[in-house]
């Protein structure tokens, strides 16, 4: 198995300082930072001109994102309920 | 604290099937979505729904956090650590960042539930292509923590040079045999 000299500090060179980081780190770094910033672009895009996507939807009340408009408190606990009623529904039909 | 070989051989067991685990989940996930936006049939559409809010939080969420702490334990129980390579350091951030993602899209998972169940929502309304998109890159993340585990790419960060200077130990990929991945 080959040994991975540049990793031991006697092999590093004359002043056995640190090497810095190793290329595949800084590509990955340059990739994520690109990547990140598209994302920023595209969320930003997308809020002002939807206005629904983007991380801070995931943190908003499941009540007030209900397709009818209705705000029912406990909605969710009556998901059972609804499911039920939609089964039968679709089960006459 | 270095983990004995035999503890240290069940802990990597352990990460390994939670992380192939939530790879799969992830993989399960990515298929239901792409279900849920393409099928014309509307029980499926709706039912797909509210399958993803149980299973994100029964499945999803309890592999997530098991791959987590079984990274970090896998970590610093060898000599690999857990900021002494970079590709330890790349793995926990991809793992940290998909779990904090994951925890916040289970309001997303509950919200699409409760459309779903909503009988009188148009299935237009209650399809969304927002998992497809969320579970294809999880996909991603997740593949690339499983190449880097594998393939370990070379780099010490700064601390783990100054570590390996301080205890002037032989490389740590001379433990690659029989250490392990974190």
């Amino acid at each position: 198995m080959a040994q991975r000299k540049q990793e031991t500090p006697e092999h590093s060179g004359p002043t056995s300082g640190y090497p810095g980081a190793p290329r595949w780190v800084k590509v990955s770094a340059v990739l994520i930072m690109v990547f990140a910033l598209l994302l920023l672009v595209l969320l930003l895009v997308r809020s002002r001109g939807e206005g629904r996507h983007g991380p801070g939807r995931h943190f908003s009340s499941v009540e007030s994102r209900e397709p009818s408009g209705v705000v029912r408190p406990g909605r969710i606990g009556t998901l059972r309920v609804g499911f039920a009623n939609w089964r039968t529904r679709g089960s006459r039909a | 604290m270095i983990m004995p070989p035999r503890v240290r051989k069940l802990a990597l067991l352990l990460h390994i099937v939670f992380s192939v685990g939530w790879l799969g989940a992830v993989l399960v996930f990515l298929a239901l979505a792409l279900a849920a936006m393409t099928s014309q049939d509307e029980q499926t559409v709706r039912a797909t729904y509210l399958v993803t809010d149980v299973a994100a939080r029964s499945v999803l969420v309890p592999l997530a956090f098991a791959s987590l702490l079984t990274g970090i334990v896998q970590s610093v129980g060898t000599p690999w650590g857990l900021f002494r390579q970079y590709w330890v350091v790349f793995k926990l951030v991809i793992t940290m960042v998909a779990t904090l993602i994951l925890l916040a899209y289970l309001v997303t998972f509950r919200r699409m539930a409760a459309v779903a169940s909503d009988a009188g929502a148009d299935l237009d309304v209650v399809r969304n292509a927002s998992p497809v998109l969320h579970s294809a890159l999880a996909l991603l993340a997740l593949l690339l923590a499983t190449a880097l585990a594998v393939y370990k790419p070379r780099g010490l960060t700064r601390y783990g040079w100054r570590k390996q200077a301080e205890h002037g130990t032989g490389s740590v990929a001379d433990e690659r045999d029989g250490g392990g991945a974190p």
